[in-house]
């Protein structure tokens, strides 16, 4: 069945059963992707995926269930499932059937026009063709790879809500292995944007750079260091602890951030905007998981702590509006909440200034293993890491296997500047993050 | 399911432009996850994943594509789009089935899909309370029951038709302890290949019991120290630094194109000769088993290391497609949605020569790490770290007093040579493994082990 007739056959179906607030939630999801070995292309996938979920409120209760199989069958039985669910809700929280936001904003997000499978092939075969030329220490295992997804959402409801939204874009991976002296290294260029708007070969010879500079590289001496944090680590490092600003994990008592709205949690130097419009930005919806309109705000501001994300539940918890942040991982996920372009806004330094002002510490680059070595709850991590030394205000020896550890909530009070140039992760649904480099004062470093 | 007839031709239509192999892999899967906080039930999930993924190869070169459209015309499609990604023309090719029946070594009691909510979160809420009630401290619980009914068919240009169901249940409890302004979690979440009787092995009291105890422990610990030292890695779980230092390293999707520092090495001499390592997708309902992989290659035992000499990597067939070598059964998927390639089923160092009382004895200042948390690996350089959720420090041959915060990190490659002492327990942990094929169940073990020198991450 199309959506159409999933939505039709659902709604008859809930007012047959006498259930007054419901919902249907469609997603489709297509991708297509292309990675390159050697000077072939390696693989090619292509997918289009759907999934709808239906949930709705019985006795104060929310259940769900949902499906991909949407066959008649399959989608009538989710009501008879969704109310068993429901029956066996204990939680307090009350459950909301939107009617929806007084104003929604009009997003303008980039345009998206999806690749053909062959300019895809060819896009690939240039990439790699291009990072081979930038050096003969190019080994073979580099893999250029590109791509395109996109997400259409429909929400239906009970209470009159039908809202649709749509957004895709493009991303290319640079990548370069070189091996030297029987030693790899590995490093990439990632890019969200339109094949052609970007220069592939200045991408290349970065990547190629890159690796070629973390060759040789060293273990460090156990100790307190100065360190400067890409904005790509600095990324990594967020979205690891950004469950701590969710209005869910504060009120279960998971967050240490509990109580500490109007506080100071931060540097003066830190401001966190969670944006779903970014001026530019591809991905931008103008209403949430639950229908809610989504809006610009500031989480922190110059190191003060303004609010939680909130969804419709936890807004209600708290007696305040929602943030319009109730969002499903996929469509059938229960309502979670996330942030959107949730990012740190820039400051003075140019990355070479920042290196300048430490005169010697740590830059690190590269940071692995978030989902064993952090701790959302706690905020501690300790996290292998490599990078470089930076002596006398400059950029000097590759160094690796090293820690870094502390606790996150220590680490954001610790920020003692903040690069100018923002550096964006790749999108999970509508949610990105996005840092400048960033320098943290007297961090334990765990190596030799 | 869908009809031998349109799988022989949909996989006539992906194999029309030059294809050398086709493949069917169709799924129908029931996910469910009931989750308590806060003393409540708080949400249940309940979805069916329903789709297939078609695959092409010819020579080491791959397309494939996925989809949720079952009807005729969806598939053929889909289909259709492979082919004309592979290559051109239109040959016809005539493919006839046969149907394959293989042994189910994992008996299932109750379906956890057919029992009612009721029992399922009588089961989640012993779990849950014994934990919550276990001390004042424990200011919050988050428990999760998980149960997958995941139903696979699988078919072949070779001929090959054959089906599978794979059971898995499992909970999680992980409890936070808190005093003033500081919390401290503690975590238990055993898994197998079985229905709901799963919990006669393993009574969730225990759960709850165990993941209360260890966010206790992490309350009073103070930070782990950092630098290099002998540690001293429990059984169970510990078997992660396995995973992640070597096991990855030995899967072809690094190995077949010369990104694995493992290539190339076979029949030498790559770890301490008290290192044997298996790879063994046959334990009866353990939670990596499987009867039969996701190319429908029957899973079997894979001596991957023995005595210190490696004897044989994970293969799924691009993989020995570009090796020269024949598939192991290893190659697996998270869903019809990602491309199969070779993974992990239940990877364990055996059993070793040494008494566990003399490896702690042995250490004169170091660190037992009684419990592990997950970790990651970059295959090309072996580069690994793990992170320890309880761990303790030793002196003088004694284990003393509790430390938290660490993680451990090294090179595969040294660690292996590193491992010098193996005890006798060997026990097995469940993990959730992520890589190119997506997040699959894989279970991870080891005895005691002792490795004389790794960088400990602490402050």
């Amino acid at each position: 069945m199309n959506s159409n007739e999933c939505k039709s056959l659902l709604f008859s179906l809930s007012e047959k059963a006498g259930i007054k607030e419901y919902e249907v939630y469609l997603m489709e999801v297509k991708n297509i992707a292309a990675d390159a070995l050697k000077d072939d292309i390696r693989s090619f996938q292509s997918d289009v995926l759907g999934g709808l979920c239906y949930r709705c409120v019985v006795d104060g209760k929310m259940g769900y269930a949902s499906t991909e199989d949407l066959t008649e069958e399959a989608v009538s039985a989710l009501v008879e499932k969704a109310v068993n669910n429901a029956k066996c809700i204990e939680s307090d929280d009350k459950a909301f059937i939107f009617a929806g936001s007084d104003h929604y904003e009009t997003p303008s997000p980039a345009p998206y026009a999806p690749p053909s499978a062959k300019e895809l092939k060819e896009t690939v075969l240039n990439y790699q063709k291009t990072v081979y030329e930038q050096s003969p220490l190019v080994a073979d295992g580099t893999g250029c790879a590109a791509g395109a997804g996109e997400i259409t959402i429909h929400l239906y409801n009970s209470k009159g809500l039908s809202l649709s939204t749509h957004g895709g874009y493009v991303e290319s991976v640079i990548e370069a292995v070189v091996e030297k002296d029987g030693e790899k290294q590995q490093s990439y260029e990632m890019v969200t944007g339109p094949f052609g708007s970007f220069d592939v070969k200045e991408k290349a010879k970065s990547a190629v750079e890159n690796a070629l500079a973390r060759i040789g590289a060293k273990p460090v001496k156990t100790g307190k260091y100065d360190i400067v944090f890409s904005g790509r680590q600095m990324n990594s490092i967020v979205s690891t602890f950004i469950s701590a600003f969710s209005a869910e994990q504060v009120q279960n008592g998971l967050s240490l951030l509990k109580g500490k709205v109007g506080e100071t949690v931060a540097s003066d130097l830190v401001t966190y905007m969670d944006d779903p419009f970014y001026p530019g930005a591809p991905m931008q919806t103008a209403f949430d998981a639950e229908g809610v309109a989504t809006k610009t705000k500031a989480v922190i501001e110059n190191g003060v702590l303004k609010t939680f994300l909130y969804n419709l539940t936890t807004a209600d918890k708290d007696n305040v509006e929602s943030t319009g942040n109730g969002t499903k991982g996929s469509y059938q996920s229960p309502v979670g909440i996330a942030p959107y372009h949730f990012y740190l806004k820039p400051g003075d330094y140019s990355e070479d200034a920042l290196f300048q002002t430490v005169q010697n510490g740590i830059y690190v680059t590269e940071m692995k293993g978030f989902h064993a070595g952090a701790n959302p709850v706690t905020g501690d991590f300790s996290i292998e890491s490599a990078g470089f030394l930076i002596k006398d205000g400059k950029i000097a020896d590759p160094i690796c296997s090293f820690t870094v550890a502390t606790n996150f909530f220590d680490f954001l009070k610790q920020i003692a500047g903040v690069g100018d140039t923002l550096k964006w992760s790749g999108y999970a649904g509508f949610t990105r993050f996005g840092s400048p480099a960033v320098w943290v004062k007297d961090l334990s470093v765990g190596g030799e | 399911m869908i009809q031998k007839k349109l799988l022989e031709e949909i996989l006539a239509k992906a194999s029309s432009t030059g294809a050398d192999f086709a493949e069917v892999f169709s799924e129908h899967t029931d996910v469910g996850a009931i989750e308590m906080v806060d003393s409540k039930v708080d949400k249940i999930q309940d979805s069916v994943l329903s789709g297939v993924g078609i695959r092409a190869l010819k020579g080491v070169r791959s397309v494939f594509a996925s989809t949720t459209d079952l009807s005729r015309e969806g598939l053929l499609q889909c289909a259709l789009q492979v082919a004309e990604a592979l290559g051109e023309g239109n040959a016809p090719i005539s493919i006839h089935l046969t149907e394959r029946i293989f042994p189910d070594i994992h008996p299932i009691r109750v379906a956890p899909f057919t029992a009612e909510n009721k029992q399922k979160i009588d089961l989640l809420k012993e779990g849950y309370f014994a934990a919550k009630e276990y001390d004042e401290r424990i200011s919050q619980v988050v428990g999760r029951l998980l149960m997958f009914d995941h139903n696979i068919l699988i078919a072949n240009s070779d001929g090959l038709f054959t089906t599978d169901r794979q059971i898995r249940t499992r909970m999680v409890i992980n409890a936070v302890a808190s005093k003033g302004t500081e919390n401290q979690s503690g975590t238990c979440s055993p898994g197998r290949r079985m229905g709901l009787e799963v919990f006669d092995l393993f009574p969730p009291k225990d759960i709850g019991i165990q993941a209360a105890k260890q966010a206790l422990t992490n309350l009073s610990a103070g930070y782990c120290p950092a630098g290099k030292m002998t540690v001293a890695i429990e059984n169970g779980f510990g078997g992660v630094i396995f995973h992640e230092a070597c096991g990855h390293s030995l899967e072809a999707t690094s190995v077949s194109i010369g990104m694995s520092q493992m290539a190339g090495k076979l029949g030498q001499k790559i770890a301490n000769e008290k290192v044997t390592a298996i790879d063994d997708g046959t334990i009866p309902n353990a939670w990596g088993s499987v009867n039969i992989d996701d190319e429908g290659t029957p899973s079997r035992r894979n001596v991957l290391i023995e005595n210190g000499i490696l004897k044989s990597y994970m293969i799924d067939k691009l993989g020995g497609r570009r090796m020269g070598m024949d598939v192991t059964g290893n190659s697996r998927r998270q869903s019809y949605a990602f491309e199969p390639t070779s993974r992990m089923t239940n990877t364990f160092i055996d059993n070793g020569p040494d008494k566990n009382e003399d490896i702690i004895a042995s250490i004169e200042y170091g660190l037992y790490a009684k419990s592990m948390g997950g970790g990651s690996v970059n295959p090309v350089t072996g580069e690994f770290n793990f992170g320890v959720n309880e761990a303790y420090m030793i002196r003088n041959g004694k284990i003393c007093e509790p430390v938290r915060g660490a993680s451990l990190i090294g090179k595969g490659s040294e660690i292996l040579m590193d491992i010098d002492m193996v005890g006798q327990n060997l026990a097995t942990g469940q993990g959730m493994c992520g890589s190119l094929s997506g997040s699959i169940p894989t279970d991870v073990g080891q005895p005691l082990i002792r490795v004389s020198s790794i960088t400990v991450g602490g402050r």
